[in-house]
């Protein structure tokens, strides 16, 4: 008891939870603080951090939630933060999740851990899922051979949460003993292990141990070669480099120490029935090649269906309130305060009703994918859809969110949460802007059929094979470049089944969405000021306004695809919403003299007629064919919306990854949009 | 060279449902091995193959984790048939 007291540190205690994915990481984490929780993203990464505080017999502890990783390896983002966070950050105390009823393979971490020496418990979690597979597991046994504290939990049902706070009191700072027998291998690595350490003696960081150093540079860890590069003068480096194994097998030998060491301890305290694979005949209809893809149709229909009804259902229901309220602004302040009555009715009002709509579709969809993923579905869909989606580079766990950008592409860039490896969702997240949202699809259907009657089938093939075949260039391109090395192929653990926790689910939806209409809502109202602003001043009108200065000064441009100003400026309102450029082609065409600023324009047309007769004849005979061609091509690869801009920031938290795809688009707009006039004038003459 | 060995070693993408295995060899960048053993393929260790289409990735069961496995990677993964269960 007194050594706890005197390696208990001054001020506030730090425990960090760590375990693999699907182990029950996040439910221990969100029992453990409670609402208390705080979400931010790791220096300079990309990657979600949560932080959360509770408070035991008056003393506070800060919890610091890890990524959930397989291992303490730089084989990605993650692991380097856990792997880093660990040794740099010293916590007092660090609480790795491991799920009872696979214990081979969720005791791994703990095995990389061990060597570490860090102060550490273990969260037994998911014992419910062992009884029921008929494993009994001795705990006495189990926590000796283990040699730290164990506790076992079901964490979905509160159970041995109170537990585990006593526990982390109690253990907080006390080191873990080295136990010399974790881990290393023998035979001939042994050997190389020890003199692997000689020579690296003295030359190893404070803050690591001197043990696992050489274990991870046996197992050609790529950070920790470089670390060690970087301590090392150059003749000294390669004598270490020398002993290196170079052929994998190295890292062989210390996995299977670690995995020796896991069989041993399991050998001495569980108890199997019977150590058979359980497969549902739901589960064979799911990983089914036929029903399978099937079941999965149906599934991603279905959610797609329900969200689009019940967002529909809200737009509908707030129309009316929202032309009170316009009606309401211009009533008491349209004379006093023009010009605020005029921001109000025509951009802050016209651009939340729109917002409402879409962000129920969005949520809907958060909604139904954390169901799915909840009760285990969602894995089983992404094997059946990886033999189509691995076609362009693209992993199965894309689909899903890619299908949901036919409703919003908002709610494809969110839903790729799902997708754990950072790389892989990096690219599922710039690429889910090729799909048509429904803006893009009306406006798109309204050219095709005024300029191409009769041909109008040709070029909705033509644009959808545009489209696969720029999705398949985008995937290589960035495989070559900004994500180049990029682990592409799929090892994809299938966890258990499990009832739907709706708690959890509702929980982690709500956070997740409240937080990004606070982050990126602000990015998207700044948008719509500056878009209202320019789309209103000098004049009230948008026909004359700084936008059309803008188009007209970017004319040069736009006759390289063959539009005038008048077009070009469309195809900018795009940024805006897609089926706001069809409103701005009436307006800009003088086709409905209306006053006003885009987005009030916007407000009148919440349901657009404009794709009448007169309209159409009437643009028929001002734009020529090939001019109307590069328009549909150039805004089928426009630049996302503005709001889809601000998920993929709030997404990816990287400036330079959202500016980028922005350049990115705008690029693919402009070449497509002078390819397709140039196709365009071989085959039309007007 | 023991030529039956040769014959009973093959890459996993090659075995039958139903069809347990022990892993001899790993092969690839460094970076999928070590992805790869931190999931629990190693050599020596056991496994099912519980699904393999002969197209697209296969299911397979590693003493107590279902894995799904992409073609590519099981390609990649050299094994060797037995009559074997878990421990
Ligand atoms: N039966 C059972 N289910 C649990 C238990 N703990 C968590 N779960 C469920 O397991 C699933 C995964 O839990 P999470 O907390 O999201 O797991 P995680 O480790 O954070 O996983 P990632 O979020 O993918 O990193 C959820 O459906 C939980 O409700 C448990 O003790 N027993």
């Amino acid at each position: 008891m007194s050594a706890n007291e005197l390696s208990r540190p001054a001020g506030e205690i730090t425990v960090a939870i760590a375990g693999q994915p699907n182990t029950g990481k996040s439910t221990v984490f969100n029992f453990l603080t409670g609402s208390n929780q705080h979400v931010g993203n790791w220096p300079g990464i990309t990657v979600e951090k949560k932080e959360g505080r509770f408070v035991r017999d008056g003393i506070s502890y800060r919890v610091v939630d890890l990524p959930g990783t397989y291992s303490l390896s730089a084989n990605s983002k993650e692991e380097m933060i856990a792997r880093d966070f660990v040794i740099k950050q010293a916590p007092d105390l660090i609480v790795v999740v491991v799920d009872a009823s696979q214990l081979t393979r969720s005791l791994y971490l703990v095995a990389e851990m061990m060597s570490l020496g860090a102060p550490m418990i273990l969260a037994l979690n998911m014992m419910d899922v062992a009884e029921k597979k008929g494993l009994a597991i001795d705990l006495g046994a189990f926590e000796k051979s283990i040699g730290v504290p164990v506790v076992p939990m079901t964490a979905s049902k509160r159970i041995g949460i109170d537990v585990l706070s006593e526990s982390i009191a109690k253990r907080a700072g006390v080191r873990t003993p080295l136990l010399e027998t974790c881990c290393n291998p023998d035979g001939e690595y042994a050997d190389l292990l020890q003199r692997l350490q000689n020579t690296i003696k003295g030359y190893v960081p404070e803050d690591y141990r001197i043990g696992w150093v050489a274990q991870k540079l046996l197992e050609e860890d790529s950070g920790m070669i470089d670390l060690m590069q970087k301590q090392m003068d150059e003749q000294k480096w390669q004598s270490v480099r020398k002993m290196l194994p170079d052929d994998n097998r190295g890292a062989f030998a210390v996995a299977r120490a670690r995995y020796d060491w896991i069989h041993n301890i399991l050998a001495n305290s569980v108890v199997r029935e019977k150590n058979e694979v359980h497969r549902s005949l739901f589960d064979k209809v799911a990983t089914n090649l036929l029903s399978g893809t099937i079941l999965g149709m149906v599934v991603t229909l279905t959610g797609f269906v329900l969200a689009v009804i019940i967002a529909f259902g809200c737009v509908v229901m707030i129309h009316p309130l929202a032309a009170n309220g316009i009606q309401m602004v211009q009533n008491t302040a349209g004379q006093s305060l023009p010009l605020l009555a005029d921001f109000i009715a025509q951009g802050v009002i016209p651009a939340l009703s729109m917002i409402f709509g879409v962000s129920v579709f969005i949520f809907g969809i958060m909604l139904f994918t954390s169901f799915l993923e909840d009760i285990g579905y969602l894995p089983r869909m992404a094997y059946i859809a990886d033999m189509f989606m691995s076609r362009i580079g693209l992993p199965g766990k894309s689909f899903m969110p890619l299908f949901m950008g036919f409703g919003c592409n908002i709610a494809s860039v969110m839903g790729c949460r799902v997708i754990e490896s950072t790389r892989q969702r990096f690219k599922t997240i710039i690429i889910a802007s090729h799909v048509p949202c429904p803006g893009v699809m009306v406006t798109i259907a309204f050219m095709i059929g005024i300029f191409f009657g009769p041909v109008a089938p040709v070029i909705v093939v033509a644009a959808t094979v545009a489209l696969l075949v720029q999705t398949y260039i985008t995937s290589r391109l960035l495989d070559h470049t900004v994500l180049r090395g990029a682990e592409t192929g799929m090892i994809m653990e299938l966890p258990p089944y499990h009832m739907p926790n709706w708690q959890t689910i509702w929980a982690h939806v709500w956070r997740r969405f409240t937080s990004f209409v606070q982050k990126a809502g602000s990015l998207i109202a700044f948008i719509i000021a500056v878009i209202w602003a320019l789309s209103y001043f000098p004049n009230g009108n948008m026909v004359d306004s700084y936008l059309a200065v803008v188009g007209k000064a970017f004319e040069p441009l736009g006759m390289l695809m063959g539009m005038d100003w008048r077009l070009l400026t469309c195809l900018f309102v795009a940024f805006f919403s897609k089926e706001a450029a069809l409103i701005a082609i009436a307006v800009l065409y003088g086709i409905q003299i209306e006053e006003g600023a885009l987005t009030g324009l916007m407000m009148d047309n919440i349901f657009p007629e404009v794709g009448n007769d007169a309209v159409g004849r009437f643009l028929a005979g001002n734009v020529s064919r090939p001019s109307a061609l590069a328009f549909i091509f150039a805004l089928l690869f426009s630049i996302p919306c503005y709001a889809t801009v601000g998920a993929i920031y709030y997404e990816t938290k990287s400036l330079k990854w959202t500016i980028g795809s922005a350049i990115y688009y705008t690029t693919l707009s402009l070449v497509w949009g002078i390819a397709a006039y140039h196709v365009g004038l071989l085959f039309f003459t007007s | 060279m023991n030529m039956k060995a040769v014959n009973e070693d093959m890459s996993l993408d090659r075995m039958k449902s139903g069809s347990w295995a022990v892993i001899q060899s790993i092969s690839g960048d460094k970076k999928f091995v070590r992805r790869a053993a931190g999931r629990g393929f190693t050599p020596e260790a056991a496994l099912l193959v519980i699904q393999n289409f002969g197209i697209g990735p296969l299911i397979v069961f590693l003493c107590d984790t279902q894995v799904a496995l992409g073609r590519g990677e099981a390609k990649k993964i050299i094994v060797r048939r037995q009559q074997h269960e878990c421990e």
